[in-house]
């Protein structure tokens, strides 16, 4: 391209742009593009693959007009740049609706996952273009038989010929190769689906992708290159994290568009009327009740893999945990104010990343090591208060070991009840300013816990959401590694085990070769020890019922442990919400209606 | 079925004309004691705008009805009796008898499976009804090939829509059921097994 | 999990008695039986029965009727039926001419949409879902039938009736335990109705699913079983017991059983180890005999496919690909099993020589010669293997996990393929895996 061809296109396109922006809203706020001339230009902008992107750190259109004139496009300013401002505020809009769309496109194309990402492209686009072509009168068919040729790809062959059922276009305008009843069929039920979901594309997205199902195997990565130059919501989520997604929405399953009235708009014979959806979200006791359901932990990191996050799979599995258990956390304490008081500053204890800043004592920090490591040389100063005052209650810290061994479930794949047991008491331990100190252990084999009693949230959550899945059992001898050492004046520790009927044998073997100085002691031994030097009591919650070891129950009883038992997992839910009430809430005042 | 048609009115125009049907042509047709409007009457001023004569007591039976079925396909006869007052028709004057054999022959199979009020507030459905009208009229919208207008009139069909749905729905309503017994069944116990494959 | 529904053992064990349900307390609370971990029965009704019974007449009146020229002449209107009644063959395969231009199916067929197997007119009612979660979350559902299960007992009396043997169980008898030895399996105590109510019982010898580990030579000595079915890996953790069952005869499945150890095993228990080749998806197709693996069922058609799909010539080895409806949820045409081996035709049944399973990896020896991974299953075959896999590295060296570890005199023989020098590092083999024959290679010549 010489100058003066350089300054034509550039002064067309950017005359064109605030009636782009018009298309949507003339509110629409979003500052001029950046038009690129050169792949060094490209480059800097980070526009790659495609011609045409909505940066999503800024907010900025880049498009580069030396692929645009390659392409043939130099003539199409309103379709091209409307198309991305589309992205910005029809859909898929934000991250958040991002994923959601994923969830319910990944629902239709069963054992197809892998193909979400261009489906979804292929939809959102489809909405946007629609509404272009349709209010605005915009040549979007143009763009396509320009991207496509003639290809006799079958999901090109259906794409486009919805494209012709819903612009009026004469046959074989886009759709060049042979349109065999099928496609025909299909792509009249999706062109009415794009009309009937304009406005609730979410609720379309699965119906969508079950149309396409048929086609992406054998297809999809002959369409994929065919739209590369224009697949532009790839890889948006550099940063974000979108939020409720462990819970399955309503209607989030794929109905296929011929059993979707509102699409097909046949209605259904009067037997397939009323029948229950495939997931009835009304729980099993028949009590009517919508119950809320969640999918697994898999298919959480990998929707939130599919839409560009970022973040370990540790942090996202966590993510995963922690939004299932807050609805399970006891309330924050509500602060009591001493009623006589200067505070007094008594002491200083280490202080641990994930306390609260304003508890850092930065200047006693410093003094202690000038080189600040948070979690090692920080410290905060701990307050006393005069006489007379409220009692302080002191929170009891808590140890929480879970078995991790071969018989427990992954719970990186699926849902995992005594995780999510964890999760929950952990997280109430720290609401109530505790310390907490998790173990997970399959022994014989490996274990992993925090380094110590501490107060970080992500170290917790990342620890207790590690898997071993090796030896048998929770390696109770670990205790004595833990509270051997623990000093009568270190705060108590109240003990909880999440185990099952294995725990027995485990109980049953000696030291030897395992934690501890004593090699006679046998687990009995170990367990009772570290009962007494924790101070705060303990737990076990077995996953039996207890008519399995009558005797080994009440041995554990006579030493001084509370004993649970949860006949299934799911009941751990339950125990560890009241566990976390009666260890770390606040004493009932009054009492509220249920 | 492919018919010869000669070119005829703006799509548009005509559509357009259906989207502002007068509520008189949407009110309930007369079927003995209940609704308002004639619909005989309707249609034999119609035919005589469009060059035709009176029509005979056997003809004027036809719009009148008896039973729910009758009172759709009425109300339909009413929107096209609306339509075909534009006066591109009558102009011409000469389509009175197939307007007469259009009204009173082909809006059957189509009041089974659409709501009449749809001809005038969906835009596919009015599309639909314009195109009906013109092929029954041997026409076909203005700037059209009769290719081209018989597959559109093909693809918007509520006849053929319904045949086509019902076919894939009876594959998928089938997918469906297997599928919710696959989910039934996993969680139930299985059939013990005889050794490892 | 909300209609996560138990059944009872009336359900379980539609052809119950009172003297079977005795058996099955029994079985359940004898004080030296593991921690069954699932209850399940054989859900074989009085019309399964007759089914079920039906099929072994038919079995063993029949051999395999099939040539080099001729299929099976039930191919043609099990072809049709299934063209006809499936929704995945009448959309794949309606616009073939001929049986051979019929597109061969695949696992990922079977995985992605096992729901289009399922014939139109096949009811729902009897729908077995037998579920495997996969590592990544895939999973794969294979839908059966419960009289499929049965139909099992018949095949294992036609590959004992090859060594003279019967299967007769009885009441208040064990026909049958199925012995696993991994880290976690389902565990249970049935009863076979088609077996006169005599029991089967699956058992896992992981002492961790016992309360005692002694439980295990108790329990199964007092069961006695006619036989055992399992895979060579459990049989040899067996074998390390001091049990002193000397059941009729020992069905290996699953894993490639090598001559060595099959003698081995039979020496210990004094009985035949049947290796029987056979997949979920199929059903058992082949049974071991000095030939090859013989085909021995007349409701099973085997080809051999070339990667490209053309059939293969006598003698040439390819993919075995197998016909047949045994399984009502499943019928499947010209199913691609993954396994390879050629077909020979020696004036009795049908044989698949040179079997191995999965594609053949092509290996390099250090003179840059090519070795197929069947030549060292080959030279494989004096060694007590249980298990074994063999990786080549991108820079030529070998890994070699075996069970057991450390075997004397295979570095030699390896040498002795590969080259005096060749690089290669020996390793015990961790856990129990399920392929079959797991040769890899990150080299480029192993692409065939």
């Amino acid at each position: 391209m010489n100058s003066s061809e350089r300054e034509a296109i550039l002064t067309t396109w950017r005359a064109a742009w605030p009636g782009a922006l018009d298309l949507w809203s003339r509110f629409t706020k979003l500052r001029e593009p950046h038009f690129c001339f050169s792949k060094a230009e490209e480059k800097a902008e980070q526009l790659s693959g495609s011609f045409a992107m909505i940066r999503l750190t800024d907010q900025t259109i880049v498009i580069s007009l030396e692929q645009v004139r390659t392409l043939g496009l130099q003539d199409y300013p309103l379709e091209v740049m409307g198309h991305e401002i589309g992205h910005h505020v029809y859909c898929p809009a934000d991250l958040t609706d991002e994923a959601k769309l994923m969830a319910r496109i990944r629902n239709g194309l069963p054992t197809l996952e892998r193909f979400a990402g261009l489906v979804s492209n292929l939809y959102t686009d489809l909405l946007i273009n629609d509404r272009l072509a349709r209010y605005s009168e915009l040549r979007m068919g143009d763009i396509y038989a320009r991207l496509s040729g003639a290809s006799a790809n079958r999901l090109w062959t259906f794409y486009m010929r919805m494209c012709e059922i819903l612009w009026s276009l004469e046959r074989g305008t886009l759709a060049r190769a042979a349109v065999d009843a099928k496609i025909e069929t299909d792509a009249m039920l999706g062109a009415r689906l794009i009309r009937v979901y304009a406005n609730d594309w979410l609720r379309g997205a699965g119906g969508f992708a079950a149309l396409c199902f048929d086609y992406v195997e054998s297809d999809a990565k002959e369409v994929e290159e065919m739209l590369k130059s224009w697949l532009d919501t790839h890889g948006r989520a550099e940063g974000g994290m979108p939020d409720g997604l462990a819970e399955i929405d309503d209607g989030e399953e794929a109905v296929h568009p011929s059993l979707d009235e509102a699409v097909s708009g046949v209605p259904a014979p009067a037997e397939q009327r009323d029948r229950p959806e495939i997931n009835d979200a009304a729980s099993a006791t028949g009590d009517g009740v919508p119950r809320k359901r969640y999918r697994e932990p898999s298919q959480y990191v990998d929707i939130l893999k599919s839409v560009g996050v970022k973040l370990s799979e540790d942090e996202v599995v966590s993510r995963y945990y922690r939004e299932r258990a807050m609805p399970h956390l006891i309330r924050f304490p509500s602060r009591e104010m001493p009623k006589s008081s200067e505070p007094l500053a008594e002491s200083l204890e280490p202080w641990d990343a994930g306390e609260a800043l304003e508890e850092l004592d930065i200047v006693e920090s410093v003094i202690l090591n000038p080189q600040v490591i948070p979690g090692y040389t920080t410290l905060k100063r701990v307050y006393g208060t005069m006489d007379g005052t409220t009692p302080h209650r002191e929170p009891l810290d808590l140890y929480v070991g879970i078995d991790c061994s071969g018989s427990m479930g992954n719970p990186r794949l699926q849902a995992s009840f005594p995780i999510l047991a964890g999760t929950i008491v952990a997280l109430s331990a720290l609401r109530a300013g505790a310390r907490v100190k998790v173990v997970l252990s399959g022994e014989p084999g490996k274990y992993v816990s925090t380094d110590d009693f501490g107060r970080d949230e992500k170290e917790i959550l990342k620890t207790l959401t590690s898997y071993l899945g090796t030896g048998y059992s929770f390696g109770i001898h670990r205790l004595a590694e833990t509270f051997d050492p623990r000093k009568p004046s270190a705060r108590p520790v109240h003990i909880l085990i999440v185990t099952d009927h294995d725990i027995f044998a485990m109980l049953n073997e000696t030291s030897a070769g395992r934690a501890g100085p004593d090699p006679r002691r046998t687990g009995w031994e170990v367990a009772r020890d570290a009962l007494a030097k924790a101070r705060g009591g303990g737990t076990f919650v077995l996953n039996m019922p207890f008519e399995f070891e009558r005797p080994g129950v009440k041995r554990m009883q006579d030493d001084g442990w509370s004993v649970s038992s949860v006949r299934q997992w799911e009941d751990i839910v339950a125990f560890a919400r009241e566990f976390s009430r009666k260890t770390f809430g606040e004493p009932e005042r009054g009492r509220r209606s249920a | 079925m492919m018919t010869a048609t000669t070119e005829g009115p703006d799509l548009q125009a005509l559509t357009h004309r259906l989207s502002e049907c007068p509520a008189d042509f949407l009110a309930e047709p007369m079927i003995g004691s209940r609704g308002v409007v004639d619909v005989a009457a309707v249609v034999s001023d119609l035919v005589r705008a469009l060059g035709g004569t009176l029509l005979t007591a056997a003809e004027l039976a036809r719009f009148r009805g008896t039973s729910d079925l009758m009172a759709r396909r009425l109300q339909i006869t009413l929107i096209a009796s609306w339509l075909l007052y534009d006066p591109w028709f009558r102009d011409q004057q000469r389509f009175a008898a197939q307007a007469m054999s259009l009204l009173s022959e082909t809006f059957g199979e189509v009041a089974a499976l659409v709501e009449p009020d749809a001809f005038v507030t969906d835009p596919d459905r009015r599309e639909e009804f314009v195109r009906l009208c013109l092929r029954a009229l041997g026409l076909r919208p203005a700037g059209e090939s009769e290719a081209q207008a018989a597959d559109r009139l093909n693809t918007l069909s509520s006849v053929e829509r319904t045949r086509v749905v019902q076919e894939t729905r009876a594959a998928q309503e089938r997918v469906r059921q297997v599928r919710e017994a696959m989910r039934k069944k996993a969680a139930e116990e299985a059939a013990a097994a005889y050794g490892r494959e | 999990m909300s209609d996560d529904r138990a059944l009872t053992d009336d359900e379980r064990f539609p052809l119950i008695d009172a003297a079977g349900r005795g058996w099955l307390d029994e079985l359940r609370q004898h004080p030296s039986a593991p921690r069954y971990n699932m209850t399940c029965g054989d859900r074989l009704t009085s019309a399964g029965h007759e089914r079920v019974r039906a099929y072994e007449r038919a079995i063993f009146a029949n051999d395999p009727s099939w040539s080099a020229l001729e299929m099976p002449s039930w191919v043609t209107a099990f072809t049709a039926r299934c063209l006809r009644d499936v929704p995945f063959y009448r959309r794949r395969g309606s616009t073939a001419g001929s049986f051979a231009e019929l597109p061969p199916i695949s696992r990922a067929d079977l995985q992605r949409e096992p729901w289009s197997f399922v014939p139109d007119s096949q009811p729902l009612d009897d729908m077995i879902n037998y579920w495997t979660s996969g590592a990544s979350g895939h999973s794969m559902d294979v839908l059966s039938h419960p009289d499929v299960a049965s139909m099992r007992l018949p095949i294992l009396r036609k590959a004992l009736a090859r060594h003279g043997l019967t299967l007769d169980g009885g009441a208040r008898r064990t026909a049958i335990v199925f012995v696993c030895s991994q880290s976690t399996t389902f565990t249970y105590a049935s009863l076979s109705s088609y077996l006169g109510g005599a029991a089967h019982v699956k058992v896992n010898l992981n002492p961790a699913e016992w309360r005692d580990a002694g439980d295990r030579v108790r329990f199964l000595d007092a069961l006695d079983p006619e036989i055992l079915t399992g895979d060579p890996m459990s049989f040899a953790d067996l074998a390390a017991l001091p049990v002193a069952i000397r059941p009729k005869a020992m069905i290996s499945t699953a894993v490639l059983l090598l001559p060595a150890t099959r003698e081995r095993l039979e020496q210990r228990f004094g009985c035949p180890v049947i290796d029987l080749y056979s997949t979920c998806e199929t059903g058992p197709i082949a049974v071991a005999s000095p030939r090859g693996f013989e085909a021995f069922l007349p409701d099973v058609y085997l080809e051999i496919l070339r990667p490209d799909g053309t059939v293969a010539s006598l003698g040439e080895r390819g993919e075995i690909t197998f016909t047949g409806g045994r399984n009502p949820f499943l019928p499947l045409l010209r199913y691609r099993t993954g396994d390879w081996a050629a077909l020979a035709f020696d004036g009795a049944a049908p044989v698949l020589v040179d079997f191995e399973g999965r594609r053949p990896v092509v290996l390099e020896a250090t003179d840059g010669r090519l070795l197929n991974n069947i030549d060292v299953t080959i030279a494989f075959r004096p060694f007590a293997l249980v298990q074994f896999t063999v990786h080549q590295n991108a820079d030529g060296s070998l890994l070699v996990r075996t069970l057991p570890h450390p075997v004397a005199g295979m570095d030699a023989v390896l040498r002795g393929l590969f080259g005096a020098d060749q690089k290669i590092v020996f390793e015990p083999l961790p856990d129990h895996g399920a392929k079959r024959v797991p040769y890899s290679s990150d080299r480029s010549a192993a692409k065939v």
